[in-house]
């Protein structure tokens, strides 16, 4: 009898150990590696009790650079000879700094896109006015030709499909939308000095500076944020602003000097 | 005899030996079933685990699909059982039941209708032939007997298969009384599984999952390549047993074994891999199961997995005619470099036959340098030219002097003859000109040049300038911008058509270009004229293969002086000579690969005392050492079955023969071609910047990108602009086309090979391009101020636009003979699509839209009109 136990014994483990090595999981290796999948982008919901974010950029230093006249050579008629300056750097009176761009860019949910309002460019007498639009990603800019004579609208992009369109004179109006989030410069290669920007928001708390260097961005919920001021040959800065429900908060900046 | 229970029985206790026995038994079993299923085949695991996961991630969607169901279709689908509940009562009913008894008794009646109708017709022809056949035989009475029967049949059959109609009839109601009854409960039954279906697409596919038989998976790729005897051999490669999801898209950001292969769109739909298997590409032992023997990472096997590095050399298997590699940018680099380099001068390689000479004569030698400069040149290219193409010869002062003496004796024949220079010249003019027509296209000749220029290989393809004045003579400097070919008829360099006081700006700025101290040299006292000094020069340069690549007096006959390269990456690392590196430790191990790296980094590693080393230094950096090792690899010797090889066609050769043009004249210095090159941009950049103008003024001012060129000019106009390159298309360029000298051969190959890229050949090309009335008014408005206004800035003739010529675009009146009408119609209606960044605006549709008036506002007849009236355009020219 103990010699059939003997016998039977390591059978009977090793039939034990292969129940157990089957059992083993394989799930330890590589399957796992599969990313999490991206964090939805923002989110649209209303907001009730935001505060708003207010804020003056201006130009460092003594003297604001000399206003650089630009040669018109072409359509003088329509376009006018004297009266064209560079908008590479616009500095008030006081020193307030326009066009820049402020945005917050780590916010995940606030009012809808809608509320930018209507984006407009106009292009008249060879200049687009305003020079810096902001755009909701995916909603309709108009592009207007008051001048009534030959422009092109050419874009200079990466995430967004770069193009370039006619606008004849006696095309008044034409519409263009843009999917991706870019600061996008647009040129009319009929008028070389024409030049702006489009920027592309993808959500809504983006403000360009008057001409006086002073922004507002409103209806911002509670909570700390950066602000990103962008200027098209000065750069870009950074700051962290808090905000509180139904209290203005102040973010300043300075560029250049 | 003793009794039984006396008998001495074994009265030894074997049992601890039997466990120990039967323990190795099973241990032994036990390993033999663990090898079997964990090591042998890891494959096992990786299957059932792809398996386990993608049940894993079906039985999520499952849930998902249950909630959503719950969520949104699940009161529909009550709502539906409960009808189908109501039909199946119906079917269950009284009624279905006794139309089911009444369908019964229908069939019955029927069969039986059927039958009693064939009996009687049956007799009823039987009949009817007896009484035909009474007829025929003459037996009328016997016939007229049988009429009355006869009829009284007919009769009959008419009644009976009135009876089968009726009997039918009544089944068919019946049938459609059940039917109807059934239709609901079918219809419903449909609408419920509909519903259903998101949840059992998914059970579906968890079931197909579960069928799935763990397996080798393998691919047979027949005659992939020649054995040692002749005959082809079969290849199987196993490699997706382990390998589960290469062919599968989705596994992109998953590890591998499970990662999908990587640009699968690209390179899997081109080498299907059924057909193409795996390690033709990657090379590995196919068959294996195991790691790393699939790997071939084992002893003795000769083609391991290519390395990342490596990996590009296994497309030259298949695709060794080509010089332009799509997804291989390593090799393409490689194939530039054996063609720049002139590997083929001291090498045979396949497919580099009867080529150019890669250096200049040196014949005429005197008449350009002096022969200290060729001493010291010879002696270390590098120290005068950090980035030449041409290897460093590292010659020994003793062979450097002796080379110099018979390159020196060789010269006193030339008959070479620069004339002097005119005197003067503005260093500054000639600044300006080397920065705007175009030289440094090809020529670094200010330490910014270096810096900004960005090439695809790591040496100049043209000499850098930079200290030219050190190097040449001013007389020599001026015969030779003004007209290359007379010193050097086969050179690459160009007649850029500069005039006599052009050149002579020129020369005096690059006469300024030299080095602060001149490199010393050891010549004095040398007899250059000593004889025996002349013919040890000669069998140096015999030796070291110089006429490899410059032509030589005296070496017309010489052959090249080095090894085939054909199987050099066949070789096993005991058929190379390894020196002292091994020993000193400059090379990590005898293997194939570091011997062939150590030879590419530094050509003279291998030698010592007792061995000399010829081969000229390249002394490439690691990337290109390891770009040409790849290549080397690739040329193993292995004769590939014809099925896989790469077949160019027509119109690949034509691709071929153009792009080595293209690469001997460096045509992507200046012009962008397949979406490569454009190397003189940074350097106008530059010249711009310096005068304050913008980056986006200077890329206007750039050589136009060749994109589309061999569909959208005309072959004839093609080659005359090739041969002469005078017409001025863009006239604010400041950058010139060069003149080439080219033949009519290289023109043609040219311009196939435009063509070819274009997927075309068509050397001539009709025109008949009629303009209607109709389309001639309606062209004159649509290019009128008051539309398009196209003359705002292209040019007609002398009839110039406003602004400044960089805003201009080309004369309207070089499109007739320069233009394809094709492609002219093209460009009107989408020129981004063709030249995308182009200043030209793209106007339709939109345009059309907004004119109905015109053309019907139709686009197609807009750009028709368009286009007809620019090809005919010279006919109203002067009314323009």
């Amino acid at each position: 009898m103990s010699r059939l136990i003997s016998c039977v014994a390591p059978i009977a483990a090793l039939a034990f150990l292969l129940a157990c090595g089957g059992g083993e999981s394989t799930g330890d290796k590589a399957m796992a590696d599969k990313p999490a999948a991206t964090a939805g982008g923002y989110k649209m919901t209303a907001v009730s009790d935001g505060g708003s974010i207010e804020g003056w950029v201006s130009f460092a230093g003594a003297a604001a650079p000399a206003k650089q006249k630009l040669e018109i050579t072409k359509d003088v008629s329509v376009c006018g000879k004297e009266g064209h300056y560079s908008e590479a750097v616009v500095v008030s009176a006081d020193q307030g700094l326009a066009n820049v761009v402020v945005k917050i860019t780590n916010i995940s949910a606030g009012k809808g896109l809608d509320t930018l309002g209507e984006a407009v460019i106009d292009q008249q007498g060879c200049v687009f006015t305003p020079h810096v639009v902001v755009v909701g990603a995916g909603s309709q800019c108009a592009i207007l030709n008051s001048d009534g004579i030959l422009h092109n609208l050419h874009t200079y992009s990466e995430k967004n499909k770069p193009m370039n369109v006619a606008q004849p004179g006696f095309k008044k109006r034409m519409v263009q939308t843009f999917g991706e989030e870019e600061i996008i410069r647009i040129a009319c290669d009929v008028h070389n000095w024409m030049g702006g920007y489009i920027v592309v928001a993808d959500h809504p708390y983006y403000a360009v500076t008057d001409a006086e260097g002073n922004y507002m961005l409103a209806d911002v919920p509670a909570g700390t944020y950066t602000l990103e001021f962008w200027q098209e040959s000065l750069g870009t800065k950074t700051q962290e602003v808090t905000v509180t429900a139904g209290a203005a908060s102040e973010a300043n900046a300075e560029f250049g000097g | 005899m003793p009794k039984r229970s006396e008998t001495p029985l074994e009265e030894r206790n074997y049992s601890h030996i039997y466990f120990i026995l039967a323990s190795l038994l099973a241990l032994s079993t036990f390993w033999a079933i663990w090898d079997m299923i964990r090591t042998r085949a890891p494959w096992q695991r990786y299957q059932m685990e792809l398996n386990a996961q993608e049940t894993d991630n079906a039985i999520s969607e499952l849930q998902a699909a249950e909630a959503d169901f719950q969520g949104n279709s699940a009161e529909h689908y009550g709502a539906l059982q409960q009808e189908a509940m109501e039909a199946k009562a119906i079917l269950e009913g009284e009624e279905y039941q006794q139309a089911q008894i009444k369908l019964a008794g229908d069939e019955n009646a029927l069969e039986d209708a059927m039958r009693s109708y064939r009996f009687a017709k049956s007799e009823y022809d039987a009949l009817w032939y007896q009484y035909k056949h009474a007829e025929h035989e003459g037996h009328t009475e016997d016939a007229e007997n049988l009429r009355p029967k006869i009829d009284a049949l007919a009769a009959e059959v008419d009644a009976l298969k009135q009876e089968w109609d009726e009997a039918e009839a009544a089944k068919a109601a019946t049938e459609t009384q059940i039917a109807d009854c059934q239709a609901s409960m079918t219809r419903l039954q449909e609408e419920l599984d509909e519903l259903r279906t998101p949840i059992t697409a998914v059970e579906d596919r968890i079931q197909k999952i579960a069928d799935r038989k763990i397996a080798i998976q393998q691919f047979v790729l027949s005659d992939f390549v020649q054995g040692n005897f002749e005959s082809f051999l079969d290849q199987v490669d196993r490699c997706t047993s382990c390998h589960v999801n290469a062919d599968k898209g989705g596994y992109d950001d998953y590890a591998v074994p499970f990662r999908t292969h990587p640009n699968r769109d690209a390179l899997l739909k081109t080498h299907p891999i059924n057909a193409f298997g795996c390690t033709p590409c990657h090379e590995g032992q196919g068959e294996a199961l195991r790691i790393p023997h699939a790997h071939g990472e084992v002893a003795h096997w000769e083609h391991p997995l290519l390395s990342k590095d490596f990996l590009e050399g296994g497309c030259n298997k298949c695709h060794s005619s080509e010089m332009r590699i799509d997804h291989a940018p390593r090799l393409t680099k490689a194939k530039r470099m054996v063609y720049d380099l002139a590997c083929y001068a001291c090498h045979d390689i396949a497919g580099y036959e009867k080529m150019r000479k890669a250096g200049p004569p040196l014949n005429d030698i005197t008449k350009k340098i002096t022969p200290e400069f060729i001493y010291s040149w010879v002696t270390d290219t590098r120290s005068f030219r950090k980035h030449t193409r041409m290897p460093n010869p590292q010659f020994a002062p003793d062979e450097a002097k002796a080379v110099t003496a018979y390159l020196v004796n060789i010269a006193k024949d030339s008959r070479y003859d620069a004339p002097p220079a005119p005197s003067g010249g503005s260093a500054k003019r000639g600044e300006q000109l080397v920065e705007s027509v175009g030289c440094k296209g090809c020529h670094v000749i200010t330490e910014k040049d270096r810096e900004v220029r960005v090439t695809d290989v790591s040496y100049d393809v043209a000499p850098e300038l930079t200290n030219i004045a050190s190097k040449v003579g001013r007389d020599w400097l001026y015969a030779w911008i003004r007209n290359p070919k007379q010193y050097h008829p086969g050179t690459a360099m160009p007649d850029l058509r500069l005039t006599v006081s052009e050149a002579r700006d020129i020369t005096a700025y690059l006469m300024t270009r030299k080095q602060s101290a001149p490199a010393s040299v050891a010549l004095a006292g040398v007899d250059l004229d000593s004889p025996e000094l002349i013919a040890e020069g000669k069998a140096v340069i015999r030796n070291f293969g110089c006429h490899g690549c410059h032509e030589i007096e005296g070496m017309e006959k010489e052959g090249k002086v080095s090894v085939s390269l054909n199987d050099f990456g066949g070789k096993t690392h005991d058929e190379l000579f390894y020196g002292d590196a091994i020993a000193s430790g400059t090379v990590a191990a005898d293997t194939w690969d570091a011997w062939t790296l150590g030879k590419m980094k530094n050509s003279r590693e291998y030698a010592t005392e007792a061995v000399t080393q010829r081969m000229p230094n390249y002394a490439f950096d690691d990337d290109d050492a390891t770009t040409m090792t790849m290549l080397l690899k690739s040329w193993d010797g292995r004769t590939i079955g014809d099925d896989y090889l790469h077949k160019p066609g027509a119109l690949g050769d034509a691709l071929e023969k153009g792009r080595r043009l293209v690469r001997q004249y460096n045509c992507a210095g200046c012009h962008i071609v397949e979406g490569e090159g454009g190397f003189i941009r940074p350097t106008i950049v530059e010249a711009f910047a310096k005068e304050g103008k913008s980056e986006d003024a200077a890329i206007s001012a750039t050589p136009p990108d060749l994109i589309g060129e061999g569909r959208k000019v005309q072959p004839d106009w093609l080659f005359d602009f090739l041969k002469k390159p005078v017409t001025k298309i863009r006239p604010w360029l400041s950058v010139r086309m060069p003149t080439f000298g080219f033949n009519d051969d290289e023109v043609n190959t040219l311009i196939a090979y435009f063509q070819a890229l274009e997927g075309m050949n068509e050397p001539f090309l009709e025109l008949d391009i009629e303009l209607t009335g109709a389309e001639q008014r309606a062209a004159e408005k649509l290019y009128s101020g008051d539309y398009l206004s196209c003359f705002s800035c292209h040019q007609v003739g002398s009839k110039k636009p406003e602004g400044p010529p960089e805003g201009w675009a080309p004369d309207f009146l070089l499109a007739p003979d320069r233009l394809n009408p094709d492609w002219v119609f093209d460009w009107i209606m989408n020129p981004q699509e063709l030249q995308p960044g182009t200043k030209m605006p793209g106007f339709y549709p939109d345009v059309a839209e907004s004119l109905p008036d015109i053309l019907g506002g139709d686009a197609d007849r807009h750009v028709e009109a368009l286009r007809d009236y620019l090809m005919n355009i010279r006919k109203f020219a002067n009314r323009l």
